[in-house]
């Protein structure tokens, strides 16, 4: 599968593993939330581990683990489903987390800004879209109106902002 | 007012190609009808039982003349020389053709109008008291308010794909026109003990097939967290909301199942990690935006208008249309006048696009460019000088907008029903004709005093049955329609949901059992008193005794 990531369409590196075994193989590997925590002290010393996490968990359930993750792909069963807005928020804004917060399910190209706004960095791409419509999509707007998990200047902080800041 | 700066007007011209850009792809093939959907959805565009319908956002009510003169043209020109004001306080266009949809919208965003997030599981359209900024009893100018939240929901990225859609209210006054506890969401302006201004939360109000009345989750909030309070509660609603069945999914819902009180436990922890952040409202922002709703220039009068006087003893209709349709105003010499859409017979919210450029005129001449809408489905001049106010009565008449009965029976909320609606089981708009032409006479009318009559087509509630006065819900029965009524609804800050006052009525019983209800609250009435007050002295029995007989 595509990843679309930082603006460009990558080959995904990384597989899914459901079992301990599949989890210790070379290279990036995602698995559930469940094996996580069963087999956490196994699974740390892996540089680069990913979790899974259900759209219904908390992100506080990895609350000591966020430094230890590569990536956490969140769940979109439907690209109505708006509970993994919240979740990425979250990861990045309370648990600071740093690493790669994946979308995974059947979104929309129009909800790409608002998966970046979220703190999403990159988006398992749904097969035979259009890399451009997303990327257009990125860039539409530049008026925002409310912080969020991202670097886009709120427009309050626009309309009062010092001469040095407005300048940079 | 406010006025879009720079990059208020980015934003909507932004959406305008945006939406044209979609509208293409559809047109071309390249979008199929359900990919197209929810991005028509997102902006007010709705395929209805015969077309589609536009609803264009009235922010929190308020229009100024050149807006509500462009409505007039959108009507003549897009549409068939009409458009609906609805109980959100919007306009709806019945029959507009997609391929102009991005042209109405370029239309409206030339005079700071938009249709975004009229429609789809995100946050509406912010809705507000009518007489804001002219009303006696306000603590705070809920404008100000209204358009921080406007601006903070609008393209929100966490909360435009919600368990189900969602509403937030905020009244100024203690005397509640805004139906904040029938929102998902309510906001209450109050003053603490220290004299500071704030707000009281309320959570979890809301029609539909489910009718309930809003938990206080806070008492206080103060301004500068209005808006971190709002994103937590948002957040547990977005992250426990149910999504399993639609019709459960409305934050009511969540609030009753979990309970206010541990509803309340989880927004107060993810306040906490919220509150002192980036979401903290710049008390600069606050102040740029207040001074956008800054009080007109009013002139110093009397309190007492020798002219108004004059008329309201000579001029017997006049007197009439002032008692029913005129409110008092905070500053002396002045008034404020609701514009009844609901004449005899007609549609309830309807206007031509005569009228509404006629309403732009008058507000230029008499209202210092203002005009609202009301969740009533009237309009409102906010600001009308008493010297000026029997010119504009005049006026009005000759455009057919002095229908005197506000706040009577003949002042009927109703949703468009069968007639346009696919989701209706009845019509409505057939069934406030009827009521409103056998209560016409103006005399027995007033007679009659304030009573609120509500009418929706199906459980979804849009014409606000729950809290009606008197309510009237048309439901389907084998193919053919029948018309259930409550009793004892109020909208207001008493709010309560109506009670089912027995057997629904078919199409030709419905006009006369309204007759005998309001019959005999006549007979049981003690002076002074208003039908719902009768109502609550005496409960359902005596109605249904009229209704269907002694037991």
């Amino acid at each position: 599968m595509a990843l679309l990531k930082n603006g460009r369409l990558l080959e995904d590196r990384w597989v899914d593993a459901d079992s301990l075994d599949g989890a210790l193989r070379p290279g990036g590997v995602l698995v559930p939330l469940e094996l996580w925590k069963a087999e956490r002290l196994t699974l740390r010393g892996k540089s680069a581990v990913g979790v899974v996490l259900p759209n219904t968990a908390d992100p506080a359930e990895l609350a000591g683990d966020y430094e230890r993750l590569a990536a956490v792909a969140l769940q979109f069963p439907a690209f109505a489903d708006g509970r993994a807005f919240s979740q990425a928020r979250v990861i990045r804004e309370k648990h600071g987390f740093k690493g790669e917060i994946r979308a995974r399910g059947p979104l929309i190209p129009d909800q790409y800004l608002y998966l970046l706004r979220c703190g999403f960095d990159a988006v398992e791409l749904p097969e035979g879209t259009d890399i451009e419509v997303w990327l257009r999509n990125a860039r539409r707007y530049t008026t925002f109106y409310q912080p969020a998990a991202d670097d886009r200047v709120v427009a309050w902080r626009r309309r009062h902002a010092t001469p040095e800041a407005a300048a940079s | 007012m406010y006025v879009y700066d720079q990059l208020d007007r980015q934003l909507v011209n932004d959406r305008v190609e945006e939406f044209r850009d979609q509208v293409r792809r559809r047109i071309s093939g390249e979008l199929t009808e359900e990919q197209f959907r929810p991005l028509r959805l997102m902006n007010g565009l709705y395929l209805q039982l015969h077309a589609y319908m536009l609803r264009v956002a009235v922010p929190y009510g308020q229009l100024s003349a050149v807006q509500m003169r462009r409505l007039g043209r959108i009507a003549r020109v897009y549409d068939k020389g009409y458009g609906h004001f609805t109980t959100r306080q919007n306009i709806q266009y019945n029959w507009p053709k997609l391929s102009e949809a991005p042209d109405i919208l370029a239309e409206l965003a030339e005079v700071e109008m938009h249709a975004i997030q009229t429609s789809g599981n995100c946050i509406r359209n912010t809705t507000s008291d009518p007489f804001a900024g002219a009303a006696a009893d306000e603590i705070d100018d809920p404008r100000v308010w209204s358009e921080i939240i406007r601006q903070w929901s609008t393209l929100h990225p966490e909360f435009s794909f919600l368990p189900r859609k969602f509403k937030i209210a905020v009244t100024g006054a203690p005397n509640d026109r805004a139906a904040i506890k029938v929102h998902d969401i309510g906001i209450v302006i109050v003053r603490n003990a220290a004299g500071e201004i704030g707000f009281e939360m309320w959570a979890g109000g809301g029609q539909g097939r489910t009718p309930m009345i809003a938990r206080l989750i806070r008492d206080f909030v103060a301004p500068k967290d209005l808006l971190s309070y709002l994103e937590a509660m948002m957040r547990v609603y977005n992250r426990f909301g149910r999504r399993d069945n639609k019709y459960k999914a409305r934050i009511k819902i969540l609030v009753h199942e979990i309970g206010a009180e541990r509803y309340r436990d989880e927004v107060e922890a993810e306040w906490q990690d919220l509150r002192h952040g980036a979401m903290e409202l710049p008390q600069a922002e606050i102040a740029r935006i207040r001074a956008a709703f800054a009080p007109p220039a009013f002139a110093t009068l009397p309190a007492v208008s020798e002219k108004h006087q004059a008329k309201l003893f000579e001029d017997r209709a006049y007197a009439r249309w002032v008692k029913s349709n005129v409110r008092a105003h905070k500053v002396d010499g002045y008034a404020i006048a609701v514009i009844s859409l609901k004449p005899v017979g007609g549609i309830p919210g309807d206007a031509t696009a005569e009228q509404m450029e006629a309403v732009a005129d008058f507000a230029e001449r008499w209202s210092f460019s203002e005009v609202r809408v009301t969740h009533e489905q009237n309009l409102v001049l906010p600001h009308v000088r008493l010297d000026d106010l029997y010119d504009l009565w005049l006026a009005l008449g000759a455009v057919e907008l002095d229908t005197p009965n506000v706040g009577t029976v003949g002042d009927i909320i109703a949703c468009p029903g069968l007639d346009y609606c696919s989701l209706a089981n009845a019509r409505s708009i057939p069934v406030s004709q009827r009521i409103s032409e056998r209560f016409a006479d103006l005399d027995r009318l007033h007679d009659i005093g304030e009573l609120t009559l509500n009418i929706s087509g199906c459980i979804n509630a849009c014409g606000h049955h729950h809290v009606g006065n008197i309510g009237i819900l048309g439901v389907d029965k084998k193919g053919e329609e029948f018309y259930q009524i409550t009793l004892g609804g109020r909208a207001d800050e008493n709010a309560a949901i109506g009670k089912i006052v027995g057997p629904a009525f078919s199409t030709d019983q419905v006009t006369d059992a309204i007759e005998t209800i309001v019959e005999t609250y006549i007979q049981h009435r003690e002076p002074g008193e208003r039908f719902v007050e009768t109502y609550e002295r005496l409960g359902l029995a005596p109605f249904k005794e009229a209704l269907y007989g002694a037991a």
